[in-house]
């Protein structure tokens, strides 16, 4: 059964590999003999190696953290592995912290859990195994293991592949691990979306909810919010300024960056948690957006594994569409760690963006790019690509309202040493809104930091294989 | 950028404008006597400091001065979109070394201009820098010494550069120069932060120039809305604007037209030249709108976002055979009128032009300006001019007022 894993965890590691690495890096990993095989067979191996253990079990609560220094960053190990008894053992790059144990003949084993770690984050053991949700039935960050040691921004999967493509490279060369890569790994990707939720703020639900906040500050002894009457008056003269209107901004930003991104549109079913603004607006905000941006659909809150709402949302806005559907993002990130990939994937989509956490940023699947969920009953890869959203910008700004933008450096910093993607939704009606100063001028910020590390930026569909960018879907909805 | 040379801290707190040129540092520090011991030790290493000419071996080291004296993060590409796109048979970058070290740089970014008499070349001043500890050595003089006189050999006439530090340029030998104004459309009353950001007003003055700023947006709006009652609104309904995502094929005939309507000089805006200059700076590509009449090219304006959500109109030209001058006012205020229509959609404070000298069409600009709701402000940076051999003969060289300036002369970090 660890065998059927295996497989699929190595076919996840090329895949990466081929996407945020060099053509050099790639061939070095096919080259350098790499193993899985339970633990007690691997120390007993004498010949220069690869051993990753795969038969060691661990809890969903990470154990002994732990930080290396690698390529000019910091990565951080959890759920060591004991170092093999008997002679020839030595711990790389130290024993303090070590990340490899290596033997004098040249076998390296991880002194870490990888294939675990690894493993049980792509398949989000976490939240198959504990059943807290919220009121909109959700794992949210705070109900992680990981949260409360802090580990929620740790892109765990990139990281563990950096480290073998280092020792790769070394082995390959000098029979040595290495711990830098130098010329192997490419420039970070920002995969960008915006989920069009609201095309105007004059909806009863948008308008009702700035009523009840003029007096929210009341319970707590405050002045009310009068500001919110302007904002009320404003949106009712003006309903598209600062939401449909914004898409056109939003577009030129990017294109002065030479980025292109996914706007994702909300149809269906009305109500608070639903469609607010209806579907009319659709084909107007589908003029403002270039034929080389992505669009695709806002999964409704009432389609959550409901097949018959899915397809209806599905058809009706293939009819505002002069490009097929293929990608997608859950309203509100409702997500079933157990059904909803394979449910997505029998719905006809390929790229999945709806992975994330609502209240932190960080990696939920503990990868920063796009990757084939694991279909449990068949012990392959499933045919769609989920691409886990990292970052939402309110988000970003709740948790850190001092230094959002540093904080998004500091994070595609990390992702530029060791190769990754990461997925940044920005909502075109928090783009430029007055009515939220505080998200005023952050995604031309963000933008611009992702320019000076050379990152490019992309829908998320454009790093999937080059079949699906290409296919035509429109026979799929019978149009 | 400007010609300053700029200090560890990438601002000059201490130094005076004269000071940062000139060099006359160890006045400045006489008062401390361990860095005059320093000086004097420094002094006798000056002799080991070679002025050269760039290697491809400096270029990472050349940025990191800059980038460790400036606190910037320009990337080595970036560098090298800037200065190794010269054409000329040396890289025209000078460089002040000891060892290896790399001390002082000076550098030109070729141009090539236009006016009546045909194309050519001048040089853009760049890179002006050096180490606080050899200044005062007369290590700069040398610098701009080799560097002009390699320019003189590659028959460049006149080297211009932008700077805060008018007399210490004056100084350094640049003959001629002309403030910078600004035409500023404000949005948002923030905007006014970013005006007086080195200004040290009162919190209650500030709040005051906020709330006139938030007035003065206000009318700016109205006037916007109500352009057509000032424009020749017939024509400005028949003009077809486009985003484009590759430089106009018919640029330098535009630019030769230019020319010949308004005048003197101003920068050959050929395909490559935007290609590079704008559609694909690695910093941030302006969006270009052009205007069409019956297909044909009348002019465009570019325009870009800064970290501070400024709008910049990077450049703005407009000519034609078949339009008057009194029509190309309507042409560039719908110019300016989309620019500034964009750049609200993409969330700016507000939007600053330049104003810079008495061209007819800079004075133009300035009138179509107004018209859409712009405000005149005289404040800004100055532009120099150092004529070489060869200038005199040119009469769109005598004067800096035959010049059309604005953004597309700087280095291009706002697109």
């Amino acid at each position: 059964m660890k065998t059927v894993e295996a497989n699929y965890l190595w076919q996840q590691i090329l895949q990466h590999t081929m996407r945020f690495f060099t053509q050099e890096a790639v061939d070095m990993l096919k080259k350098v003999n790499i193993r899985f095989l339970p633990y007690a067979e691997a120390v007993h191996i004498r010949e220069p190696l690869i051993a990753v253990p795969l038969d060691i079990d661990t809890s969903i609560y990470p154990e002994a953290p732990y930080k290396v220094l690698f390529n000019g960053t910091e990565l951080t190990l959890w759920n060591p592995l004991p170092r093999p008894r008997g002679d020839g053992w030595n711990c790389l790059p130290n024993a303090d912290a070590p990340v490899w144990y290596r033997h004098d003949q040249g076998t390296l084993i991880p002194a870490w859990n990888i294939f675990a770690n690894l493993f049980d984050l792509l398949t989000l053991r976490e939240e198959r195994e504990k059943p807290l949700r919220d009121v909109h039935g959700r794992f949210i960050g705070s109900m992680s293991p990981r949260r409360k040691v802090n580990l929620l921004e740790v892109p765990a999967f990139n990281e563990g592949v950096a480290i073998l493509v280092a020792a790769c490279s070394g082995l390959y060369k000098q029979n040595l691990p290495r711990f830098d890569l130098n010329g192997l790994v490419q420039p970070p990707v920002v995969i960008l979306s915006h989920d069009n939720d609201n095309l105007r703020g004059n909806d009863m639900w948008t308008q009702s909810v700035r009523f009840v906040r003029i007096f929210q500050p009341l319970i707590s002894f405050k002045v009310p919010r009068l500001v919110n009457l302007w904002w009320i008056l404003r949106n009712t003269v003006y309903p598209k300024a600062y939401y449909l209107e914004n898409i056109t901004g939003m577009v030129d930003v990017e294109k002065m960056f030479g980025y292109t991104s996914s706007f994702y549109f909300l149809n269906g079913s009305g109500g608070r948690f639903g469609a607010r603004s209806g579907s009319a607006l659709i084909p107007e905000a589908m003029r403002q957006i270039p034929r080389d941006w992505v669009v695709g659909i806002h999964y409704n809150y009432d389609t959550l594994l409901n097949a018959e709402k899915l397809t209806s949302q599905l058809t009706e806005l293939s009819s505002y569409f002069d490009r097929p559907i293929v990608s997608g993002r859950a309203h509100y990130l409702r997500f079933d760690p157990e059904k909803s990939f394979s449910f997505l994937a029998s719905m006809g989509i390929y790229c999945d963006e709806s992975v994330g956490y609502p209240d932190y940023i960080g990696y939920r699947c503990g990868i920063a790019g796009p990757f084939q969920p694991y279909d449990h009953l068949s012990g392959q890869a499933l045919p769609l690509w989920e691409m886990p959203l990292i970052i939402i910008e309110n988000t970003l700004i709740n948790q850190y309202p001092r230094e959002p933008v540093k904080v998004f450096h500091r994070l595609l910093y990390h992702i530029s040493r060791i190769g990754g993607a990461i997925s940044l939704l920005f909502h075109p009606g928090l783009f430029f809104n007055p009515e939220f100063p505080e998200t005023r001028g952050i995604y031309r910020r963000i933008l611009r930091v992702a320019c000076q590390l050379e990152a490019r930026g992309k829908p998320a569909v454009s790093l999937l294989p080059l079949q699906i960018q290409n296919m035509d879907l429109t026979h799929k909805y019978n149009l | 950028m400007s010609m300053e040379i700029a200090t560890k801290s990438g601002e000059h707190p201490q130094l005076t404008k004269a000071e940062m040129v000139s060099g006359d540092i160890e006045a400045h520090c006489l008062s401390n006597s361990k860095k005059q011991e320093r000086t004097q030790q420094e002094t006798s290493n000056t002799q080991d400091i070679i002025v050269r000419f760039i290697n491809p071996g400096d270029f990472y080291a050349c940025n990191n001065f800059h980038n460790n004296l400036y606190k910037k993060d320009r990337t080595d590409t970036q560098w090298q979109w800037e200065f190794l796109h010269s054409g000329l048979p040396e890289i025209p970058f000078v460089v002040a070394a000891k060892d290896e070290e790399i001390l002082g740089t000076l550098a030109q970014i070729p141009i090539r201009m236009i006016d009546q008499e045909g194309e050519f070349l001048t040089g853009k001043s760049e890179e002006a820098l050096l180490d606080p500890a050899i200044r005062g050595k007369g290590i700069y003089p040398q610098m701009f010494k080799k560097i002009f006189d390699y320019m003189e050999s590659q028959n460049i006439l006149v080297v211009w550069g932008f700077t805060p530090a008018i007399k210490a340029n004056v100084k350094a030998g640049f003959e001629e120069h002309t403030g910078i104004a600004q035409l500023f459309f404000p949005f948002h009353a923030d905007a006014i932060n970013v005006l007086l950001k080195n200004n040290r007003s009162s919190k209650i003055k500030v709040k005051g120039i906020k709330i006139l700023c938030s007035l003065a947006g206000v009318f700016s709006s109205i006037s916007l809305c109500s352009t057509g009652l000032r424009i020749n609104n017939s024509l400005a309904q028949n003009i077809c604007l486009k985003t484009l995502s590759t430089p106009p094929e018919e640029g330098a005939d535009l630019c030769r037209t230019f020319v010949r309507q308004w005048g003197g000089t101003t920068i050959l805006r050929n395909a490559s030249f935007l290609k590079w200059r704008i559609f694909e700076n690695p910093h941030i590509r302006a969006t270009v709108r052009a205007a069409y009449l019956d297909n044909q090219l009348l002019g465009w304006v570019a325009y870009s976002l800064d970290d501070n959500s400024v709008g910049h109109i990077v450049d703005i030209i407009a000519a034609s055979n078949k339009i008057n001058s009194s029509s190309m006012e309507t042409v560039v205020a719908v110019l300016l009128k989309d620019a500034v229509v964009g750049l609200r959609k993409t969330g700016a404070l507000g939007v600053r032009a330049w104003k810079v000298n008495s061209h007819p069409f800079d004075d133009l600009v300035a009138r179509a300006a107004r018209k859409v709701g712009f405000y005149f402000i005289p404040r800004g940076e100055w532009m120099v001019l150092h004529y070489l051999q060869g200038s005199a003969a040119r009469p769109s060289l005598k004067s800096i007022d035959n010049w059309y300036i604005n953004r597309i002369y700087t280095e291009g970090v706002l697109g």
